[in-house]
């Protein structure tokens, strides 16, 4: 029997990034037996992954570098294949300011980091060949979860014809959406059957906005991460800038209008269908930069000034996403009535 | 899973003024001197770095003994390359906040060299490990046109 060790850590959409990899590493090398090990972002992304053998949980809280390697000197020792994806996305592909990379011009990143999809990046760390391009990762989840929240979604659209997720926040200054109150009420008081789900780790708390078509889980156990996830999959669209959940919407091919600022289309966007983007219009984005000082930004209000959108190019996506699937309802509901007089 | 819930304050003092476009950046590394054969780091005196064209400055008024960024006669000119200076930014020695007002990267100083009519026609980062400028990018140009 065939064995192998995979160690990725990281962001949610990280892991999401290497989610495939398990089922192309048991099709291209012959693997029988996958040991995946992840943080709790990855616990999120993984679990019901049926490519998984044995998902294993590391408490990086508790984590030192020597248990890091040592882990992976016993693995190299103990299993016939080993994969340690640490940095090969970040780090690698957006650059953090101990790296010389992130002083290079914006022409040389956007040549050298900007074309490519981080899957794809991750398939190539994997050692998979060109072939696998394009294969994109995603969740699991057992039948009756897909089944409730269909419910859910069919619950909603009784009294709401336009149900709207919108991510407050991923992991850094860049990745925030603040401008996610004034987009929620321009959208509320455009459409109004419309509903806004803002969604959000305990950190976003200071983001949340109250409306009686807003519901929040932002901080919530019982909509945590990954039936967020899940349900992301059924709403009418989700918006967010580069975060875990938005890329996750990406993977379901859901409605999903993306605001990026560090990263380019095809990094994050490429095989999505149904995907909408804006670039931040800041000269410097995609800037392909993971920065935690923010050395060299452009500074607005104490934040990156790529965090900050035109408002009026955002409503226009979303008027084009509404039209859309109105069209759509309409010709379901002139099908309904055709079947019932018939 | 954010991390911060806005930019800290940075005391002005370690702010600077963009010398290119006028953007306030925060100081990024101390500025370096000799002391016999040490190598000490300026309190109070360093670069910022601004994307704007990719360039580590520091504040016209500490520069003493400029270096020229002009090509030479021969149309090469040779300069501190800030590709050697990460991960660890004190093995790159020329933090020089009295000869260097701006530390060029690479790519956008060719830019630059363009900009202000010159055709580049090569740029060599210095890897030689008895080179007399160890640590430098050298670029050749020729006047376009001529």
């Amino acid at each position: 029997m065939k064995t192998c060790f995979i160690s990725r850590l990281g962001g949610a959409g990280d892991v999401l990034h290497a989610s495939h990899l398990p089922k192309l590493i048991k099709e291209f090398y012959g693997v029988d037996s996958i040991d995946f090990e992840t943080n709790y972002y990855g616990m999120h992304i993984l679990t019901g992954n049926p490519y998984i053998n044995n998902l294993i949980f590391i408490d990086v809280n508790k984590m030192t570098s020597n248990r890091m390697t040592k882990k992976l000197e016993h693995a190299r020792e103990t299993y016939d294949l080993i994969f340690d994806f640490s940095n090969t996305i970040e780090k690698a592909y957006c650059v953090n300011e101990n790296d010389q990379k992130y002083y290079r011009s914006e022409k040389w990143r956007r040549e050298h980091l900007g074309k490519i999809s981080y899957y794809d990046v991750m398939t190539k760390a994997a050692g998979l060949p060109e072939f696998y391009y394009g294969t994109r990762g995603r969740l699991y989840y057992k039948q009756e979860e897909y089944e409730q929240a269909q419910q859910w979604i069919n619950d909603k659209h009784k009294i709401y014809d336009f149900v709207v997720m919108i991510n407050l926040s991923g992991s850094t200054l860049h990745k925030k959406f603040v401008q996610a109150e004034s987009v929620s009420l321009k959208i509320l008081s455009r459409y109004p059957k419309s509903l806004i789900i803002i969604t959000g780790d305990e950190n976003c708390r200071e983001q949340v906005f109250k409306h009686e078509r807003v519901i929040s889980y932002v901080g919530s156990k019982s909509n945590g991460f990954r039936s967020v996830a899940l349900k992301c999959k059924y709403v009418d669209l989700n918006i967010s800038l580069e975060s875990g959940l938005i890329l996750v919407a990406h993977s379901w091919d859901a409605h999903a209008l993306q605001l990026l600022t560090a990263a380019s289309w095809d990094n994050h966007i490429k095989y999505a269908k149904n995907a909408y983007w804006l670039q931040a219009p800041v000269l410097c984005s995609p800037c392909h930069k993971n920065p935690r000082e923010y050395f060299g930004c452009p500074i607005q209000a104490n934040m990156p000034s790529c965090v900050y959108f035109n408002e009026d190019e955002i409503m226009k996506i979303i008027e084009d996403v509404y039209d859309k699937m109105s069209s759509k309802q309409n010709e379901r509901r002139f099908d309904e009535c055709s079947q019932a007089a018939s | 899973m954010s991390v911060a819930k806005q930019l800290p304050e940075i005391h002005p003092f370690f702010i600077y003024e963009c010398v290119l476009c006028g953007r306030l950046n925060r100081v990024v590394v101390k500025g370096i001197f000799r002391n016999g054969d040490k190598i000490e780091l300026h309190p109070d005196m360093g670069y910022a770095f601004c994307n704007c064209k990719d360039i580590f400055y520091t504040k016209p008024e500490f520069i003493l003994n400029s270096v020229s960024y002009e090509p030479d006669k021969n149309g090469t000119i040779s300069l501190p390359d800030p590709f050697f200076a990460w991960p660890d930014p004190y093995q790159f020695l020329w933090w020089d906040v009295r000869r260097y007002l701006i530390l060029w990267d690479m790519d956008s100083f060719q830019d630059h060299l363009i900009e202000l009519g010159y055709e580049v026609l090569s740029a060599v980062r210095d890897f030689d490990v008895h080179s007399k400028t160890p640590q430098h990018f050298h670029i050749k140009v020729k006047i376009r046109g001529i």
